[in-house]
């Protein structure tokens, strides 16, 4: 009889306690809003049919499998990723990211899980001219107005140029292709995505200068938890091989060189 | 007939005694360097000498309340001492800020730059030096003020001691161990390989000395 009573109060002990205990929410949503370029081939590209392609593409979806969400992508601009996050309306942002100061007012960052410099892209019939920065004394380089690319031709290239602005890179494309500027500047990587599906440009690989460029998932200010989750899914990327996989799967002419960061050396969360 | 005096205990000598040694241990044991400091740690010794005096027979037999006088004046006298005291002791533990500045003449800061502060004092006042210093990206690119590492080096005597290491914002506490003469803190900014191209400010918010 007391052996029974002892079970029955084991017992009630025992269910009162797992109501207690109810499991933590989930950090992300089942259904995940990922802010992501739809024009930089390589990185986050829409093809005609509507189809997406790119290293942040992948890097969401593989993401989503391993923090269990669907990863549904949003088109961003690099003018209004912070906007978007502040706004609620992505959830994150995988885009070509580059952490900087002043975004870590607005944001919060998980990364870096890419490394990238400035560099330049020329006509592919001109590749032979250009091997490293000096090449560059006196020609135009074009560059967006109020970009960071801007900046860094003036302050880190080394050699005087003619620094030619317009609203997009597009419009500097179009000017490079009609040859009415000898180069255009921006992150080298994203250059690289561009010379794989357009093969009148070149992008020379030892033209880079300027402060590192380091990619990292955006997100919205004050989201520490969600941040530490993200930033020790990138470490397993970047320890598990996904890294070098999918960089060859999207950027496949492109030396792995600096680009892949030390797993061990992440930002912090804050 | 009058009543002879009374008896003096055997034992008042030895406890004025015992209360002189005492009163001296402030003098001989506490580090004073201030005349106010100085006359406070006599105060003590003088109040066990006011409270004794009246026990002189030359002094007691002049029928002059001196016993009272003598009390009142010691309790007084013991007070200002103790107050005095009290005070100095709490200047010798208390934190100490000062300002530090960096020589560095609007020069910004860059992986591997380093400069020398020399902490106050020969030696300083206190055993430990607590550093904040804040940075602030030099450039509007680049992702600079987070990812620092600002590293202390205790230099005492001239000899480095093992390096403290804090981020931006971060307060370093810092052994000056047992400087004898001075004590510098050098600063070293480091940056990871993969980020080597920023440049900050670097500024001192807060030093404080400290044991």
């Amino acid at each position: 009889m007391t052996r029974t009573r002892f079970r029955i109060s084991a017992l009630v002990a025992a269910a009162l306690l797992a109501g207690c205990s109810t499991p933590a929410p989930p950090l992300f949503g089942k259904t995940t809003y990922v802010g992501q370029a739809s024009s930089s081939p390589g990185w986050g590209f829409k093809d005609q049919a509507g189809y997406n392609t790119g290293f942040d593409f992948d890097l969401a979806n593989w993401l989503g499998d391993q923090l269990g969400f669907t990863s549904v992508p949003v088109d961003v601009l690099a003018s209004n990723r912070e906007s978007q996050l502040q706004n609620g309306l992505v959830n994150l942002v995988v885009a070509t990211y580059s952490i900087t100061d002043p975004r870590r007012e607005k944001v919060d960052f998980a990364g870096p899980y890419m490394v990238s410099h400035q560099g330049v892209m020329v006509r592919s019939e001109d590749r032979d001219s250009y091997h490293k920065a000096a090449d560059l004394l006196g020609k135009s380089v074009c560059v967006t107005t109020g970009s960071t690319s801007e900046k860094q031709v003036t302050a880190d290239l080394g050699v005087q140029v003619t620094i030619r602005q317009v609203s997009t890179y597009e419009e500097c494309r179009t000017l490079l292709r009609e040859g009415k500027v000898d180069a255009l500047s921006t992150d080298q990587l994203i250059l690289y995505g561009i010379q794989h599906l357009d093969k009148e440009v070149h992008v020379p690989p030892d033209i880079v200068f300027g402060q590192e460029e380091r990619y990292g998932i955006g997100l919205p200010k004050g989201s520490r938890a969600k941040c530490e989750a993200v930033r020790a899914k990138i470490v397993k990327f970047i320890s598990d091989g996904t890294w070098y996989t999918l960089f060859k799967q999207n950027l496949p002419d492109v030396p792995v060189g600096d680009h892949k960061p030390d797993p061990s050396q992440l930002d912090p969360c804050v | 007939m009058t009543d002879p005096p009374p008896e003096r205990p055997a034992w008042r000598p030895a406890l004025s005694f015992v209360l002189l040694a005492a009163s001296l241990f402030p003098v001989v044991f506490l580090e004073l360097d201030e005349a106010g400091q100085i006359a406070s740690a006599v105060a003590l010794p003088l109040s066990v000498l006011l409270y004794v005096l009246p026990s002189v027979p030359s002094i007691s037999a002049r029928g002059v309340p001196w016993r009272r006088y003598s009390v009142v004046a010691a309790v007084v006298v013991a007070l200002l001492g103790a107050g005095g005291l009290a005070y100095a002791a709490w200047q010798q533990m208390k934190d100490i800020d000062f300002t530090a500045a960096i020589d560095d003449s609007g020069k910004t800061w860059t992986d591997g730059s380093e400069q020398v502060l020399t902490v106050p004092g020969t030696p300083p006042a206190r055993r430990r030096v607590s550093l904040t210093v804040s940075l602030t990206n030099a450039r509007k690119t680049g992702d600079c003020v987070h990812t620092a590492k600002v590293e202390f080096v205790p230099v005492v005597d001239g000899k480095e001691q093992p390096p403290v290491q804090k981020r931006s914002g971060e307060a370093a506490d810092v052994p000056l161990a047992d400087a004898v003469r001075k004590a510098e803190v050098k600063l070293v900014l480091h940056y990871s390989p993969a980020n080597s191209r920023c440049e900050v400010r670097l500024r001192i918010d807060k030093a404080v000395l400290h044991d």
